[in-house]
């Protein structure tokens, strides 16, 4: 391939990509802003997957099978639980206007400097070798399109010709282009996003690409492929079904690794938390994600294969197989496709991991150091915001060179992915200090420090230095006598533990210290009232609305308060910022007025996004004068903001409370006025009904009374009337009582174990005289077994008895007798009693059951009854929890039918009743 | 507010977590470790990538609907 197109093409694709930034920033300004989707938020999240997944993973894979899989296994695992952890960590970041992994650390252990610049220190060091890593990748592949199938030229040439060096200049360009615009770190870098995202999308279909192609073009598919690795046994190791290829502790190991890497990675925070716009975007990206990594993976093996199979014990690289197959078929274009993904991938973890450590670097360690200088107002006359935005530049162009030494250190030595796994090991020693402070009020900052400190310090120890300088200079590693007796600390068998690979066992001890220290020290050191006030600020963020906590207790003018702003954010700014304050409060704020505390709140988050926790915490108690609140003052006025929220809440459940009640007396009254109504009607009913036997017996009485001369047969008749409407007003006046003490319920009544046919028993030797005197005739069916009941024995009997003489009463002698029916039926009793009358018509059939209520259209003039037989019956089946109904037998009379609940089980007990 | 629709997500993502890990974990790994192929494949690479597959599909059904985003977890 012609070098001139293999130059170029990086450039033109640089030129792309500052197209693509330079778009994405005009459209935020329009407002119609790219990164507010989940999409374009997802595949920026992708720019997990670098040159190390892009050549690496190959590589790998081609020695171990299937672990290199753990890289992003880890991920989807952790993607999981990002809805519960990583919204958290972004919710707290918003409030707080955190930039930065070491910002989060440094502000939640009571906004301490120290340690903001200690995760500073450790993140520029750890992400340098993986910095190094693209930049290998990079200057590897642009050799390996040049050269193939030559091996490239051994060792790095002179400075000028190393490609890399150019790479790496060019990339700070576009890094200090488009991520050190602005100094307010929280604003979004959009430009950066979307051009992240394009790549993503270039490297993964350049990956899919070349994965069909070996795949299906070059081999007859995956089944093909292995069944040729399968045939020779030197590389069958790959296919290893024996166990986990690299052992199990190594698979865990790293598995747990890069769950830890997704979150805390520099880059990873950039692109996850800072540029997150939408909390919501989280419930798209895990899935998605994990899914991007799936794709992106499903060829990793079959490329791998082919390699070995292709390539046999040809000089290739494993991590050059991508490449090298296409260049191998002639295929030209296609290899150079490769190469644009491939680069894809490097450069954008390249840009956006400087971008974030340049962030973290100026805002930790660099400004809080500044501000500690005495000749600051003279610095300050350069004006701090060129100031600041220039120190980034110069960090990011530092970090990138930082890279580039690396690279040039150590150099052929380590393949892609143990160099990137070095990074990982010291970005996981971020994940104690910043989980435990999220879940644990008590981790204190002297023992975040500590822990921080072990940890970072054997990662230095076991992976890094070992990576830089030669190992066998290293004590426990040479034979050298001098050393004989130090193996107690040979970097890959610390303290005599052997029996780990390189990366498991630096992680065990790290992790060993770090936990360990971060716990011990926490539970036997006091917190200072600041740590305690993030703690629980961190720790509470989704309960408390923390947005009025004040910390300050002091006060400040708010001209103080504007010029301080001003000399970080530029006067327009500062005073946008003042304006915007007081108009949301609706007061107006003059410049020698006293800053409310909120404002002065406010102002502190401005600068924190600005320059770091640590150091807008000393800018502001350079002005505001008086303490900082106690921990409990804070805690008081939060507390007091939760319990305003808590009351109106509860003031709101009190009034629809209120409401419920008022319309449940409402509902009562009506009733109240319907039962009333009822009760006078009944009264006048009774009293009609009283009224129509006395009428006749005085009216009987007063002829008797008045003629003497009445014959002596029809006065005997006219007594008989007299009597027989006496009877009938008594038995009403019975009846009426009995029907106002059933009203009143269970009251006096006993609950007792019955059998249905004892209480028929009864109820017909009661009524027998009745039935011999209008010569009806009875027929009893009862069934031969008990018939349990639970009820009162008196109610019972006297409810069979109003059944029976009402059917007694409407009955026809000749028409034949009276049925009364006892059956059992699952869990319940039956009663019918049926007449033989003139039955009852369809609409009557609820209506009998009314008091007073007397069939109208009966040809008898007079009604045989009170009215209240019935009306008794109803409710003393209600009572006993059952149901009466009426029918109309056929060819026969009106048949009523009462259901009982059966009673039984260990409670009934009927003979004991009997005893 | 909190828990929304889905009162119990944060208890059910946290158990696909634990599932996830053991699908992945050794003695889960060694049942499919032998020298058997299914589609011409060894058997540990699909069982891999299907169970991979699986715990995504999960995730995004049990993140599937909007809710609980004031909730605390």
């Amino acid at each position: 391939m012609p070098q001139w197109a293999v130059l170029l093409t990086p450039f033109l694709y640089l030129g792309l990509l500052f197209a693509i930034a330079y778009w994405a920033d005009l459209r935020a300004q329009t407002a119609r802003s790219l990164v507010n989707n989940p999409y374009v938020y997802t595949l920026s999240i992708a720019v997990y997957c670098t040159a190390w997944t892009f050549y690496g993973s190959v590589g790998r894979a081609s020695q171990d099978g299937l672990s290199f899989l753990t890289i992003y296994l880890g991920p989807t695992l952790a993607a999981v639980l990002w809805w519960l952890v990583l919204r958290k960590i972004i919710r707290i970041c918003k409030i707080h206007r955190i930039t930065s992994i070491a910002d989060f650390i440094a502000s939640r252990y009571g906004k301490s400097m120290l340690l903001g610049g200690l995760a500073t220190v450790i993140a520029v060091v750890g992400i340098t070798p993986y910095i190094a890593l693209q930049l290998k990748a990079v200057s590897a592949s642009f050799d390996v399109l040049l050269n193939f199938p030559q091996p490239a030229p051994a060792g790095a040439g002179a400075l000028v010709e190393d490609k890399a060096l150019w790479v790496a200049t060019l990339l700070a360009l576009f890094a200090i282009l488009f991520g050190t615009r602005h100094v307010d770190a929280t604003e979004r870098l959009e430009g950066m996003v979307v051009a992240v995202a394009f790549e993503s999308i270039v490297k993964l279909v350049a990956f899919l690409t070349i994965g069909v192609f070996v795949t299906w073009v070059l081999f007859n598919g995956p089944g093909d492929l292995v069944q040729r690795v399968a045939a020779e046994p030197a590389m069958r190791e790959m296919l290893n079904p024996s166990g986990l290829p690299g052992g199990y502790t190594s698979w865990v190991a790293l598995t747990v690794l890069s769950m830890a890497a997704i979150l805390f990675l520099p880059r990873q925070f950039q692109v996850t938390v800072v540029e997150n716009v939408n909390e919501d975007h989280l419930r798209t990206a895990a899935w998605l994600f994990p899914l991007y990594l799936f794709l992106i993976n499903l060829f990793v093996l079959p490329i791998a294969m082919a390699g070995l199979i292709y390539f046999g014990d040809a000089p290739v690289d494993p991590d050059n197989y991508v490449l090298a197959l296409p260049l191998a078929e002639g295929r030209e274009l296609l290899a150079l496709f490769v190469y644009i993904g491939g680069f894809s991938a490097a450069t954008g973890m390249v840009i956006v991991a400087s971008i974030a450590l340049a962030i973290m670097v100026s805002n930790d360690l660099v400004m809080p150091s500044l501000l500690r200088l005495r000749h600051l107002p003279w610095i300050e006359r350069l004006g701090l915001r060129r100031l600041i935005i220039y120190l980034r530049r110069l960090i990011l162009v530092l970090i990138l060179m930082l890279g580039y030494a690396y690279f040039r250190l150590t150099d052929d030595d380590y393949a892609l992915v143990s160099i990137g796994l070095i990074s990982f090991v010291a970005v996981a020693q971020f994940a104690p200090p910043i989980l435990f402070g999220m879940y644990w009020k008590g981790a204190s900052r002297a023992g975040a420090l500590v822990g921080l400190s072990g940890g970072f310090l054997i990662w230095l120890y076991t992976l890094f230095i070992p990576s830089v300088i030669d190992p066998s200079h290293l004590p426990g590693m040479s034979s050298d006598g001098l050393f004989e007796g130090l193996w107690l600390l040979n970097p890959h068998a610390l303290f005599g533990l052997e029996g780990l690979d390189a990366i498991s066992h630096a992680l065990f001890w790290s992790m060993f210290f770090n936990i360990g220290g971060l716990v011990l020290v926490s539970l036997y050191t006091r917190q200072s009232d600041m740590e305690r006030i993030q703690a629980a600020l961190f720790v509470d963020v989704f309960q408390r609305s923390e947005r009025d906590a004040r910390f300050w207790q002091g006060t400040a003018t708010v001209g103080d308060l504007e010029d301080l702003l001003a000399r970080f954010t530029g006067d327009a700014e500062a005073a946008r910022a003042i304006r915007g304050y007081s108009r949301s409060r609706g007061a107006r704020l003059t410049a020698d007025q006293e800053a409310p505390a909120a404002l002065i709140n406010l102002a502190e988050r401005i600068l924190t996004g600005h320059i770091g926790s640590a150091s807008a915490r000393v800018m502001m108690s350079s002005i505001v004068k008086g303490e900082a609140l106690t921990f409990e003052g804070v805690m008081e006025i939060l507390d007091a903001t939760s319990r305003a929220i808590e009351y109106s809440r509860q003031l709101e459940q009190k009034s629809r409370e209120l409401e419920l009640a008022t319309a449940e007396l409402r509902a009562a009254n009506q009733r109240l006025t319907e039962l009333d109504r009822l009760k006078d009607e009944f009264v006048s009913m009774v009293s009609h009904e009283l009224r129509t036997p006395l009428t006749s017996i005085r009216a009987f009485g007063e002829i008797l009374l008045g003629n003497q001369d009445v014959p002596m047969e029809q006065q005997q008749e006219f007594l008989q009337v007299i009597v027989k409407e006496s009877e009938r007003l008594t038995r009403l006046i019975n009846q009426v009582l009995d029907l106002s003490r059933i009203e009143s319920g269970w009251g006096d009544w006993q609950l007792k174990d019955l059998d249905l046919r004892d209480v028929v028993e009864d109820a017909v030797s009661a009524t027998s005289q009745l039935f011999s005197d209008r010569k009806v005739k009875l027929v009893q069916t009862l069934p031969h077994t008990p018939c349990p009941l639970k009820g009162d024995s008196d109610r019972l009997i006297q409810l069979v008895i109003n059944l029976l003489s009402n059917a007694v009463k409407f009955t026809e002698p000749e028409r034949g007798p009276v049925k009364l029916e006892v059956s059992l039926r699952p869990s319940w009793v039956e009663l019918r009693v049926t007449d033989r009358g003139p039955g009852i018509p369809e609409h009557e059939h609820l209506r009998v059951f009314e008091k007073f209520h007397q069939i109208s259209d009966q040809q008898a003039g007079k009604p045989k009854g009170s009215g209240l037989g019935l009306a008794i019956c109803k409710r003393i089946v209600d009572l006993h929890w059952g149901r009466i109904r009426v029918e109309n037998a056929p060819t026969e009379g009106a048949t009523f039918i009462v259901e009982l609940p059966e009673a039984g089980g260990a409670h009934c007990d009927l003979a004991g009743d009997k005893a | 507010m909190r828990g929304g629709t889905h009162p119990r997500r944060h208890e059910r993502l946290i158990a696909l977590f634990v599932v996830g890990c053991l699908l992945f974990s050794y003695p889960l790994m060694h049942l499919f470790a032998g020298d058997h192929k299914v589609f011409g494949l060894p058997l540990l690479w699909v069982y891999v990538f299907l169970a991979w597959l699986a715990v995504i599909v999960a995730t995004g059904l049990l993140l599937r609907s909007k809710s609980g985003s004031d909730g605390g977890p």
